[in-house]
C-alpha cells in the first residue's frame, strides 16, 4: 500500500506539473521525470491507464519547449480557449464561483495547506487540485508506513470525496474543451492520460475502501 | 463488420488440450489455421495457463495487436497476463480466450473435437479483430474475495474486468426510461433526475442491462454488437471447419468452469451434459457473463443464420443473478414460436450440467431428432430492431401459417390497443423508446400509428399515459406474424375541431371532450370559448 500510495502521489504530481506554465526549469524537470518513467516501464504497467500514459510520455519527449510555452498561454492564460478552472465548468453562469472557491480553500486549510503565493493561481486551478491529491496520497503513504490502517482508510475516504466532489465532476468537460481547441499533441495527450488516471484512481479507492473500511472502527 | 486481416493476431494453443480425452488433433488445427485464417501467427505452448512470460514475448516479438488464447480452462493467470500485455503494448481487452475446454467436454468424437476447435478459434479471431479499442470506463479493478487486509498491504496485481457504461447520447432516461435500472440485480444503476447513474463499485458485470436497453445505450466490452456479429458469422459459416451441422450453446462462466473440469477428467459428450444425444448437432459454446442476457431475438437469429439448434445452459445450482425464471421463459417462448411457425421446438433447448459423480446416470431425457438445419437466410444480428425480420424469415423458411399469433409472457414483442377515451395527446409516442408509437398530425385530425415490429413490450407508454386510470392504452405480449409484417398502421384516429373565426385546428374532439369533463358544468362559458376558438382568436372576457 505504501508503494501504491507513493506511485499515485508521483502520478498526481506529474499531472499537476503538466498544467503549470512550462518555464525552462519546470520543463527540464518534466522531461527528466518522463524519461525515468518511460525507462522504468514497470509499476505503471500494473494499471489500465498505462497506455494513455505511455502515449503522453512519448509525446512529451518529442515536444519543443518554446512551442509548448506559446500553446500553454493560448489554451490556459490569455483569453483562454480551455480555462483550467473548476468554477468555469461547474458554474458557467458565474453565480456560485465564490462558493466553489471558498469551499476548496477551506478543504486545503483544514489539511494545513494554503495555495503557494508565487504560483498565483486560484484554488480551483486544475494544477492546484491535482497537487492537493498528491499531498493526500503522500500523507496516506506515511500512514501505511506507520501501519496505522485506520488513518490510511480515513485518508482514502477523503481522497474519494475530493475526487467525487471536485476533480471527477469537471475534468471530463475540461478534457473535451482541450481536445477541441488544442493545436499541439501534448495537451490532448495530457488530458487523456490524466482522465484515464483519475477514472482508475476513483475505482481503485472504492475497491480499497471496501476492504479497509471496517478498520475504521479500530481493529 | 468485416474482419480486419491487417490486424496482427497471435493464436496461442495450449499443448495440454490434446490430453483432454477427446482425440483433438492439434497439429491439424494448426495447419488449418495457417492456411485458412489470414494474418495470424501460431504457437503451441505447454501449460499455456501459466506461461505469462512466453505470451508476453510473443506479443512483443511480432507487434501483435490482438491475441487469441486456446486454453483448457479459464483458470489462467489473468492479472499477470493483463500486466504483461500492457507492458508489451497490447490492450488486455483485445485478448480473446476461446472456450475450448468447455467445448471439448461436449464433443463425441475426434472429428467433432478437431473441427469444432477450428471453428471456435476462427470465431475468436474474428471477435478479437472486431474489438475497436477500450476506454478508461470499460474496466474496473477486481480483488479476489479471499484477499485479506494483510495481503493488501503488499498489493498483489489486480485483475481488471469489463464493466458496463452508459452512452448518454443514446440513453432515453430523460424520456422516462429506466429499464436498465429495473433489471440490474446489484443496484448498480439508478435513475436520478432524468439520467442513469452507474455505481461502478456495485457493478458485477452480469451484462443484463445490455440487452434490456432498447436504444443500445449500454456498452459492455466483449459483448459489443460488432464483436458478437463477427463471432457468430464465423461460428455459423459453413466454409469454416467441416462440421456438417452445428448448434450454438449459450453458457455462463459458472457452467463453463464446471464443463472445463469435466473435460479435464476425460468426461465428454453425454457423460457430462444431459439432453445431449448422438443425434444432436455439435454445440459450439458462446460464453456470456450470465445467460439471462440472451434475449429470444439472439436465439432466433442464430437459427435464421443457419444454426441447427440453439441451447441455453442453466447455471449449476442457483443463478447468482436470479435469472432462472427468465431463462426458462425465454426458451419456452422460442420453442412455442417455432412450433407455431412450422419448425421443430427441439431446435431450442435448455441444458443442464449432469452430476457425473453419480454412477449409472440416466440417458438423455429427450432423444431429439434434429434434421438438417434451414439454410441461412441472413447473418446473425445482435440488435433488437432486426428481431421481427428474423422471425419472419424463419416463418417463411418453415412455411409457417401467416395468421400465427403467440401470446406469451416472454414475448419480445407487444401489441398496443387503444380504447375509447384516447385524447391523442401524443405522450405515449414521446415515451415510446423504440419508436413503435408515433403521432401523426394529418389535415383532418391526429392519427396514432403503431409498428408492431418495433414494439418491445416495455410498457413505458402505459406508465406515461395521462388516461392510464381509464386503461385507455392496453399492451399485450403478443408476437403476431401478420402485424409484424404489416409495418406501421393507424390504431387510433380523431378529428380536429376547428376555430369558428379562422378555421385553424384547436384540438382533437376527444381532447376537448376531456377538457369539458374536467372543467365541469360551472365553466360552460370557458368551455365554449376553448372549443369554438383557437388560441390566437380567443378574446378572454375582461
Amino acid at each position: 500500500m505504501v508503494e501504491l500510495a507513493r506511485l499515485r502521489q508521483g502520478c498526481y504530481r506529474l499531472a499537476a506539473a503538466l498544467f503549470l506554465y512550462p518555464n525552462r526549469s519546470r520543463w527540464a524537470n518534466l522531461i527528466g521525470a518522463a524519461r525515468e518513467l518511460k525507462q522504468e516501464n514497470g509499476s505503471l504497467g500494473l494499471f489500465p491507464f498505462f497506455g494513455p500514459w505511455q502515449r503522453l510520455l512519448t509525446t512529451l519527449l518529442n515536444e519543443d519547449c518554446r512551442k509548448i510555452e506559446g500553446e500553454y498561454i493560448r489554451l490556459f492564460v490569455v483569453n483562454p480557449q480551455a480555462p483550467p478552472y473548476e468554477s468555469f465548468y461547474l458554474d458557467p453562469e458565474r453565480q456560485i464561483t465564490g462558493w466553489i472557491v471558498a469551499g476548496l480553500e477551506r478543504e486545503y486549510t483544514e489539511r494545513g495547506l494554503a495555495v503557494s503565493t508565487p504560483l498565483q493561481e486560484p484554488p480551483d486551478h486544475v494544477a492546484v487540485e491535482l497537487e492537493f491529491m498528491a499531498f493526500m496520497c503522500g500523507r496516506e503513504a506515511e500512514a501505511w508506513e506507520r501501519k496505522v490502517v485506520r488513518e490510511g482508510a480515513h485518508l482514502l475516504q477523503s481522497e474519494e470525496r475530493f475526487l467525487d466532489s471536485h476533480l471527477k465532476r469537471w475534468f471530463p468537460a475540461f478534457l473535451r474543451q482541450v481536445a477541441v481547441t488544442s493545436r499541439t499533441d501534448l495537451y490532448g495527450a495530457a488530458v487523456e492520460a490524466v482522465y484515464a488516471f483519475l477514472h482508475h484512481d476513483q475505482d481503485l479507492i472504492a475497491l480499497l475502501l471496501k476492504r479497509f473500511q471496517p478498520a475504521e472502527n479500530g481493529d | 463488420m468485416r474482419e480486419r486481416h491487417d490486424m496482427k493476431t497471435a493464436v496461442l494453443l495450449c499443448a495440454d488440450l490434446e490430453r483432454l480425452g477427446c482425440g483433438l488433433d492439434l497439429q491439424e488445427v494448426q495447419r488449418w489455421l495457417r492456411e485458412s485464417v489470414p494474418g495470424v501467427s501460431l504457437c503451441i505452448v505447454p501449460d499455456l495457463e501459466h506461461a505469462v512470460e512466453t505470451i508476453a514475448a510473443v506479443i512483443a516479438a511480432d507487434n501483435i495487436v490482438r491475441l487469441v488464447l486456446g486454453l483448457c480452462s479459464e483458470m489462467y493467470l489473468k492479472a499477470e497476463l493483463q500486466v504483461a500485455a500492457r507492458r508489451a503494448g497490447l490492450d488486455p481487452l483485445g485478448i480473446e480466450a476461446a472456450p475450448l475446454g468447455t467445448y471439448l467436454a461436449l464433443t463425441r468424437s475426434p472429428f467433432d473435437a478437431t473441427e469444432g476447435v477450428k471453428v471456435l478459434l476462427a470465431a475468436a479471431v474474428a471477435k478479437a479483430r472486431a474489438f475497436s479499442g477500450s476506454r478508461p470506463e470499460d474496466v474496473k479493478p477486481h480483488l479476489p474475495a479471499k484477499t485479506s487486509r494483510r495481503a493488501l498491504l503488499t498489493l498483489p496485481p489486480l485483475e481488471y474486468r469489463p464493466v458496463a457504461s452508459i452512452r448518454e447520447d443514446r440513453c432515453a432516461a430523460g424520456s422516462g426510461c429506466g429499464l436498465c435500472a429495473q433489471v440490474c440485480p446489484c443496484g448498480a444503476l439508478e435513475k436520478v433526475g432524468g439520467r442513469i447513474r452507474l455505481y461502478r463499485a456495485r457493478c458485477d458485470g452480469c451484462g443484463l442491462c445490455l440487452t434490456a436497453c432498447p436504444r443500445e445505450a449500454v456498452q459492455f466490452p466483449g459483448l459489443m454488437p460488432a464483436q458478437l456479429e463477427a463471432q457468430f458469422a464465423a461460428l455459423l459459416d459453413p466454409a469454416v471447419g467441416a462440421l456438417p451441422s452445428r448448434g450454438i450453446l449459450f453458457i455462463c462462466q459458472k457452467s463453463a468452469l464446471v464443463l472445463e473440469k469435466l473435460a479435464g477428467k476425460g468426461l465428454t459428450g453425454s457423460e457430462s451434459v444431459s439432453l445431449v444425444s448422438d443425434q444432436d448437432p455439435v454445440s459450439l459454446p458462446v460464453k456470456v457473463p450470465c445467460v439471462g442476457i440472451v434475449p429470444p431475438t439472439w436465439i432466433l437469429s442464430c437459427l435464421a443464420s443457419g444454426a441447427a439448434a440453439v441451447s441455453v445452459m442453466r447455471c449449476p445450482g442457483r443463478c447468482s443473478f436470479a435469472q432462472e425464471q427468465t431463462i426458462e421463459g425465454r426458451v419456452a417462448y422460442c420453442r412455442e414460436l417455432l412450433q407455431g411457425i412450422g419448425g421443430s421446438p427441439d431446435r431450442v433447448r435448455l441444458l443442464q450440467v449432469r452430476d457425473v459423480r453419480k454412477q449409472g446416470s440416466e440417458g438423455a431425457e429427450v432423444q431429439a431428432e434434429i434434421s438438417l438445419s434451414v439454410p441461412a437466410a441472413s447473418s446473425f444480428r445482435a440488435s433488437f430492431q432486426t428481431g421481427a425480420e428474423t422471425i419472419l424469415q424463419l416463418a417463411e423458411a418453415y412455411g409457417g401459417m401467416p395468421g400465427f399469433s403467440l401470446t406469451h409472457a416472454y414475448s419480445p414483442f407487444g401489441l398496443i390497443e387503444v380504447a375509447d377515451g384516447c385524447t391523442s395527446c401524443g405522450v405515449c409516442a414521446d415515451a415510446c423508446l423504440a419508436g413503435a408509437l408515433a403521432l401523426e398530425r394529418e389535415d383532418d385530425g391526429p392519427s396514432l400509428t403503431f409498428d408492431a415490429a418495433l414494439c418491445m413490450a416495455c410498457g413505458q407508454c402505459l406508465l406515461r399515459c395521462p388516461e392510464a386510470a381509464n386503461r385507455v392504452l392496453r399492451l399485450q405480449p403478443i408476437t403476431d406474424l401478420e402485424r409484424l409484417l404489416q409495418g406501421r398502421s393507424p390504431i387510433h384516429r380523431d378529428k380536429y375541431l376547428r376555430c369558428e373565426r379562422c378555421g385553424a385546428p384547436i384540438a382533437s374532439e376527444a381532447m376537448l371532450t376531456r377538457i369539458g369533463a374536467v372543467l365541469g358544468e360551472e365553466n360552460t362559458s370557458l368551455l365554449s370559448l376553448v372549443t369554438r376558438y383557437c388560441r390566437a382568436c380567443r378574446k378572454w372576457p375582461s
